[in-house]
């Protein structure tokens, strides 16, 4: 757990080393090329892009896409971790917001395991691999807890424990879920406000906070439900202003959706009409989510150019390190179930 | 065929009276089994629609997980997987058709809602979403679709046995029955030509 840094950012060392390690991520050349290859071949050469010690470590217990999968996220969490270590002060503060999302996510998996009386032998062979060491104090709350309570009590002391100790004590999966989501973005927001943020971190950030909102919007409409609902859903700081996203939790199609997120100048709706003839047609929120997720890599992409002194390039690594690690894993689980190439190449961003 | 039968009068009745029951136990049975399998046509054409139904849900759900473990991940969709407290669970009763006994499947938390996925709202996917709808009809098909093929079952078994029964009467039993009272209406109209015969004889004498 790393937050409230104090003393000097050394913002020019950590973003010359982000650069480096950006250097040092799989092109969009090679990852074509990968996508070429068949199944057999697919593992192989992902070991030698780098992967291979953590490949070497889940191969004598798992297989297929498994193994590259969990081998994938280990080398994900080691990256991370040595991102950390050479960000000092306020930075370190910064960077750590934007890395403990993925802890965000394994905190869920516990509420998870914990709620739905899952096994922990499951937890810890198939979720949680023991094999990766930053699972040790996730693995030991779902060992040693029975309830949320437990588990949450078991929390303390981190960003997410604080979070879950604010509710009620009856507060169901549910409730905690949407109010570790809710922290993280308002924790993410006011750090990266702060003055050793970059703006265009801050506009990216808002950026996917709108995203999340419009497709959680798709998703309600989807699922029926009532406008209260939609609206406690919204995450606050996005760039799309707060009565628009409240007219749109009344909308009750997509077209409706669309037209009034027009309404408002942050909303880029370029392929907005295409996608909502593709996901009716599909009956999926596939176009949708695909769409929002090119827009926003290309609004990386964009901006990885400006503010080369600043936390943005060290983010904009991160991002592109967990890309790689989606892009890898879309191929090799893609090829596994048979998914054709198109389907893998529309899916994928660089 | 050798006939063990005694050429009385009473036998006679008695014979004319259980090829009467037979003959109506026969119709009966003939009416069963012309039910059941009237029964049985209408449910294979249900089971029939059912299956091609099941295929294609089948298809979708599996396309939707693969989407979903491809783009979301397979960790994240096992973890989505373990967070509802309800699962499915399925109960077996009885019930009658015709006087067969077939099962009832009755599911409960095949179908979860939103709210019974337990998962937040705020930091879900969509993709996972897809997934978990399609595999949550793709269930409820599944136990509609087991039903309905363990009645057919039943039933089909239940046909066979009734065919069985019908066919034993229709060219069996019921015409060794009329045999045997061709054969007792034959000797005892021998047996009173033999009984006219011999008083004649007596007459003359």
């Amino acid at each position: 757990m790393v937050r409230a840094q104090s003393g000097r950012s050394n913002v020019y060392n950590a973003s010359a080393r982000a650069k480096a390690r950006k250097a040092s991520l799989i092109d969009q050349t090679r990852m074509r090329q990968l996508v070429q290859q068949g199944t057999d071949s697919i593992g192989a050469s992902i070991g030698e892009m780098g992967y291979r010690a953590e490949m070497d470590l889940y191969a004598s217990r798992m297989s297929g896409a498994d193994a590259v999968e969990a081998a994938l996220f280990h080398n994900l969490d080691n990256d991370l971790a040595e991102v950390l270590r050479f960000c000092q002060g306020k930075l370190k503060s910064i960077v750590a917001i934007y890395v403990e999302r993925f802890d965000y996510e394994k905190a869920k998996t516990v509420l998870r395991a914990v709620n739905g009386g899952a096994s922990d032998e499951m937890i810890e062979s198939q979720i949680l691999p023991s094999e990766n060491p930053r699972n040790a104090t996730w693995l030991t709350i779902v060992k040693n807890t029975e309830g949320l309570d437990e588990a949450v009590e078991a929390m303390a002391g981190t960003p997410w424990g604080q979070t879950l100790a604010k509710l009620d004590a009856e507060s169901t999966l549910e409730v905690m879920e949407n109010a570790l989501d809710m922290q993280y973005f308002a924790d993410a927001l006011r750090a990266v406000k702060d003055k050793e943020g970059s703006p265009q971190l801050l506009k990216y950030l808002r950026m996917e906070i709108d995203h999340r909102n419009v497709i959680n919007e798709f998703r309600s409409i989807r699922m029926g439900m009532t406008s209260e609902q939609r609206q406690a859903m919204i995450i606050p700081g996005g760039k799309i202003d707060a009565a628009t996203m409240k007219q749109a939790c009344v909308t009750e199609t997509d077209e409706e959706l669309i037209d009034v997120l027009r309404r408002s100048s942050s909303f880029d709706d370029n392929g907005f009409d295409e996608a909502r003839a593709d996901s009716e047609r599909l009956g999926s929120l596939d176009p949708y989510a695909e769409l929002l997720s090119h827009q926003r890599h290309a609004v990386l992409r964009r901006f990885s150019h400006l503010s080369p002194v600043s936390a943005f390039p060290i983010i904009h690594y991160i991002e592109k390190k967990a890309l790689e690690v989606r892009n890898l894993r879309l191929l090799v689980r893609g090829k596994a179930v048979g998914l054709p190439k198109e389907v893998l190449e529309a899916h994928m961003d660089y | 065929m050798a006939l063990d039968i005694k050429p009385t009068r009473s036998e006679l009745i008695n014979l004319k009276r259980r090829i009467k029951q037979t003959s109506t136990g026969y119709n009966l049975l003939k009416m069963k089994r012309d039910g059941l399998f009237h029964e049985f046509r209408t449910l294979l054409s249900e089971m029939i629609e059912a299956r091609e139904g099941l295929v294609g849900t089948y298809r979708d759900a599996l396309q939707a997980i693969n989407l979903a473990s491809s783009i979301e991940g397979g960790l994240a969709v096992k973890s989505a997987a373990i967070a509802s407290s309800k699962h499915p669970e399925v109960q077996v009763s009885k019930r009658n058709i015709m006087g067969v006994v077939v099962p009832k499947v009755e599911g409960q938390n095949l179908k979860l809602s939103v709210e019974d996925r337990g998962l937040g709202m705020v930091g879900g996917s969509p993709y996972i979403d897809e997934a978990a709808d399609a595999y949550s009809l793709l269930v409820e098909k599944v136990v509609k679709a087991a039903e309905m093929e363990a009645t057919l079952k039943r039933l089909l078994e239940e046909i066979e046995a009734t065919k069985r029964r019908v066919n034993a009467l229709e060219f069996k039993v019921i015409p060794e029955m009329k045999e045997a009272q061709t054969f007792i209406q034959l000797r005892l109209e021998e047996m009173e030509r033999e009984e006219t015969f011999r008083l004649k004889r007596f007459k003359n004498k």
